[in-house]
C-alpha cells in the first residue's frame, strides 16, 4: 500500500465536519491520554482547540523534553544550483523567472563546505532546483562525496528520485532527505505547479516512501503552509508522518512547518497562516507525534522562533543563505529562493538557546567515515 | 504379507491392502482422520484406492482438544 | 452502536473471545462454547492412539464455529508447516494457529521459527495466526509476512497470571495494523477486560475456563468481561495521568 492509497481510507468530508463540530472540553480530555489516534489529532487542529492552546503547550513542552531532552539541533542549508525546469508559482527560482542561474562547481562546493564547517556546523542540508541538464544525480553524488569529510550529516532537499537513485545518494553519503509535499490538496497543487516534472502530484506524494524503502535514515516531510487551508494541510502532513513511522520503523520521521510569505514579486499567499495558527499546528504535531523531530527554519523571524522553541521544536536552521553558495563566495551569486527572516549568527542563536535553558547541538549522529579517517591519522 | 509402520508401530498386513481397509480394521471413521503416507498427505477420496507396500510409513492423526 | 465485527482472513467475527478446547470434557464442550459466545475455537492434532476409543471432538463443536487447528507439538518451523498441512487436509478450513515451542519448561514460543513458518504458510494459502512472545520487531515482521493477526502471550501458557507483558503488548497494539489477540496467561475475567480496554482485538484463552469448577459459568463470566472491555475501549476512556502546570505561560506571546 502507498500513502496515496492510505489517504483514500479517510472520509475527507467527515473529517472536516468533525473539525468544526468538536468542543474545547473534548480537546482538553485528549491531553490526559497516553497516545493519540488520527481522529484525536484532527480535534487538536479544530477551531475549538484554540481555547486550549496553553495546556496543549505545557503538555507539548513536557513531551518534547521527555523524548528529546533539552536539545536543539542546528543545521545550515547550502544551495548548489538554482537551475530549474519547474514552474511553481510561489518559488523565486521557478523556470519562468528571469534570474541569474548558477551552479557551484565541485571546487566551489568544497570551498563553501569548508567555510560552513569552520563555523562549527556539522549538519548540512544541500538544495537544488530540478534540471536534468544541471544538478544531475551524478553531480549530487559527487557533491556528497566532496562534503562528506567535513560534516557529520548531509541532508538533501532536491527534486524527487527513484528508489534506486535514493539508494545511490545514500551510498554517496546522504543521511537525510527533506521533501515537502508543498500542498496535499490536489486541486491547489495543480493550480500552483504549472509545468515541469513536479506537476505530478502522486509522484511527489510517494517519494518519501521510496526514500524509506531505499534505506534513508531520516526523512523530513511537511506542507508549505499558506498554499491551502491550513487545518487540512496540517492534518494530512501529520497523517503522512504517522503513516511513514508505522510503515518504516527503521526510518526517523521528522516534520517541518515552513510558512510561505508573500514575495516581493507579486505572489499572493492564498491562505495565510497567522502566528497563533502556526503555534496550534506545531502543538498538534508534537502531541500527535511525540517522537518526531520538528524543524523551524529561518523563514520565521527571530522573536517568533525564540517563542516557538520550547513548544516542541527540536531542530533549527541557522546562518542561512538562500542564494546559491554564499558562505565562502559572499552574496554575489544572485537572488534568494525566499527571504531569510532570522539573520542572527550561529553564535547569537546558540546564546539564545542556552538562555532558554536548552543545549545547542551541532551533531547528533556520527559520520563513521570521518571518524575512521581521524582515527587513521593518529 | 507385508510389513508397514503405522503411527510408529510395526504391523503385518496382507498384500494389496488399501488404507481404507486398514482404517476400518482399526474401527476409524475416515472422515475424522488425516492420513499421511511416507510424508505425503493422502486425500480422503483416494484412501480406498491407495494400497500399502512393504516398508511404507503411515501416520494417522485426528483432532482433539487443544489451546 | 453499529455492529462491531472483527475481520480476520475472509471472516467477520462478532465474538472477541476465542476459546481453546484443551481439558474441556467433551460432553460439556457445546455448553461451554455457547455460554462463551465463542465463534473461533482451537483444536490440536495428534496421532491416533489405537488403544483408546475416543469420540470425535468435531462432533461436539457447534456448526458454524471457525475451527483453528494449532501446531502444538512443533519444535521447528518445518514441523509446524507439516502439521498445518495435515490439519488443513482434515477439512476444517484454512485457519491455523502457529505454535512453535522448543522450550519444554516454560513453554515459550520460538519467534524466529514462528516467523519462518508464517512466511511459508501464508504462501501456501493459509489464514495464519501466529502465537508469539511480545516483540515489536517480530510482530511487524509477521505482519509483513502476511499473518492475519498476531497473538502475543500475556504471561506463560497456563499460568493464569494475567497481562505480565502489558507494556510490550501495548506497543504492538499501537504499531500493528493487523488484529492483536492476547493469547495465554489470561486467568481471570478482569485480565480479559484489561486486555480489551487496552485495545486488543480479541483474547484467546483455555485453562481459565477449562479448569474452573463450573466451566459454563466461567465461560459466561469471560464473555461479559470481554464485551465490557471492548465497549469501554470503543467508548474512549479518559486517561489517568494529569500533567503539571508550569508556572509561566508558554503561549503568552500570542496575546
Amino acid at each position: 500500500m502507498s500513502f496515496a492509497q492510505h489517504m483514500e481510507s479517510y472520509d475527507e468530508q467527515k473529517c472536516w465536519q468533525l473539525l468544526e463540530s468538536t468542543d474545547s472540553n473534548k480537546v482538553r480530555m485528549l491531553l490526559t491520554k497516553a497516545s493519540l489516534s488520527p481522529a484525536d489529532f484532527l480535534l487538536l487542529l479544530s477551531p475549538a482547540a484554540e481555547a486550549v492552546l496553553e495546556p496543549m503547550a505545557q503538555k507539548a513542552r513536557q513531551l518534547t523534553i521527555k523524548h528529546f531532552g533539552r536539545n536543539i539541533l542546528l543545521y545550515t542549508p547550502l544551495y548548489l544550483s538554482n537551475y530549474c525546469v519547474n514552474h511553481c508559482l510561489y518559488c523565486q527560482f521557478h523556470a519562468g523567472k528571469k534570474i541569474a542561474r548558477e551552479q557551484l562547481s565541485l571546487d566551489e562546493v568544497e570551498a563553501e563546505g569548508k567555510s560552513i564547517a569552520a563555523t562549527g556546523i556539522r549538519h548540512l542540508l544541500l538544495l537544488t532546483g530540478e534540471s536534468c541538464a544541471h544538478a544531475t544525480s551524478a553531480y549530487l553524488s559527487d557533491c556528497l562525496r566532496k562534503l562528506h569529510p567535513y560534516f557529520a550529516s548531509l541532508g538533501l532537499e532536491i527534486y524527487t528520485l527513484s528508489t534506486a537513485e535514493y539508494a545511490q545518494m545514500i551510498q554517496a553519503g546522504a543521511e537525510s532527505l527533506t521533501l515537502y509535499q508543498e500542498t496535499y490538496r490536489q486541486e491547489s497543487y495543480a493550480q500552483l505547479h504549472l509545468s515541469g516534472p513536479k506537476r505530478d502530484y502522486f509522484n511527489r506524494l510517494n517519494a518519501a516512501e521510496r526514500a524509506c524503502q531505499a534505506g534513508m535514515r531520516r526523512i523530513n516531510i511537511g506542507a508549505l503552509f499558506g498554499l491551502a487551508p491550513w487545518r487540512q494541510e496540517a492534518f494530512w502532513a501529520g497523517i503522512h508522518a504517522y503513516y511513514l513511522q508505522k510503515q518504516y520503523p527503521a526510518t526517523e520521521i521528522a516534520i517541518s512547518l515552513p510558512r510561505i510569505r508573500s514575495s516581493q514579486e507579486g505572489f499572493t499567499v492564498p491562505c495565510p497562516v497567522s502566528d497563533k495558527e502556526l503555534v496550534q499546528i506545531l502543538l498538534a504535531f508534537r502531541l500527535f507525534l511525540p517522537q518526531a523531530g520538528i524543524t523551524i527554519s529561518t523563514r520565521e523571524r527571530a522573536e517568533l522562533r525564540d517563542n516557538l522553541l520550547p513548544l516542541g521544536v527540536t531542530t533549527m536552521s541557522v546562518g542561512s543563505k538562500t542564494t546559491v553558495g554564499g558562505y565562502f563566495a559572499g552574496e554575489k551569486k544572485g537572488s534568494q529562493q525566499f527571504p531569510v527572516a532570522d539573520e542572527r549568527s550561529i553564535g547569537e542563536i546558540k546564546e539564545m538557546i542556552r538562555r532558554q535553558g536548552y543545549q545547542p547541538v551541532m551533531k547528533d549522529w556520527p559520520n563513521m567515515a570521518v571518524a575512521k579517517k581521524t582515527e587513521a591519522k593518529k | 504379507m507385508i510389513c508397514v509402520k503405522v503411527n510408529g508401530r510395526q504391523e503385518t498386513l496382507p498384500e494389496n491392502y488399501t488404507i481404507a481397509q486398514l482404517l476400518s480394521q482399526k474401527e476409524l471413521d475416515a472422515s475424522y482422520v488425516v492420513v499421511q503416507l511416507n510424508l505425503e498427505i493422502i486425500e480422503r477420496s483416494l484412501l480406498s484406492v491407495t494400497t500399502l507396500n512393504e516398508g511404507d510409513q503411515l501416520e494417522i492423526v485426528k483432532f482433539l482438544g487443544g489451546g | 452502536m453499529g455492529k462491531d465485527l472483527l475481520a480476520i482472513g475472509n471472516s467477520l467475527i462478532a465474538s472477541r473471545l476465542f476459546l481453546g478446547t484443551g481439558k474441556i470434557p467433551l460432553p460439556k464442550m457445546k455448553q461451554v462454547i455457547e455460554a462463551a459466545g465463542t465463534q473461533v475455537v482451537t483444536v490440536a492434532l495428534r496421532r491416533v492412539d489405537f488403544d483408546r476409543r475416543d469420540e470425535n471432538i468435531l462432533d461436539f463443536i457447534p456448526d458454524g464455529t471457525i475451527i483453528m487447528p494449532n501446531t502444538s507439538g512443533a519444535r521447528t518451523a518445518a514441523e509446524a508447516i507439516r502439521l498445518a498441512h495435515l490439519a488443513r487436509a482434515g477439512g476444517c478450513g484454512d485457519w491455523v494457529k502457529i505454535e512453535v515451542i522448543p522450550d519444554q519448561k516454560y513453554l515459550l514460543p520460538d519467534n524466529f521459527e514462528t516467523l519462518k513458518a508464517t512466511e511459508q504458510l501464508v504462501k501456501d494459502g493459509f489464514t495464519v495466526l501466529p502465537y508469539m512472545s511480545p516483540d515489536l520487531v517480530v510482530a511487524k515482521s509477521l505482519e509483513a509476512a502476511g499473518a492475519a493477526a498476531v497473538m502475543p502471550l500475556g504471561a506463560p501458557i497456563g499460568t493464569n497470571r494475567g497481562l505480565k507483558m502489558k507494556e510490550l503488548i501495548n506497543i504492538i497494539i499501537e504499531e500493528c495494523h493487523v488484529p492483536v489477540i492476547v493469547d495465554a496467561g489470561i486467568g481471570r475475567p478482569s485480565h480479559a477486560a484489561e486486555a480489551m480496554e487496552m485495545g486488543a482485538s480479541a483474547v484467546l484463552l483455555n485453562t481459565a475456563i477449562a479448569t474452573a469448577d463450573d466451566s459454563v459459568a466461567m465461560a459466561l463470566a469471560f464473555r461479559l468481561a470481554v464485551e465490557s472491555g471492548r465497549i469501554a475501549y470503543l467508548a474512549g476512556m479518559g486517561g489517568e495521568t494529569g500533567y503539571a502546570r508550569a508556572s509561566s505561560p508558554l503561549t503568552g506571546f500570542l496575546d
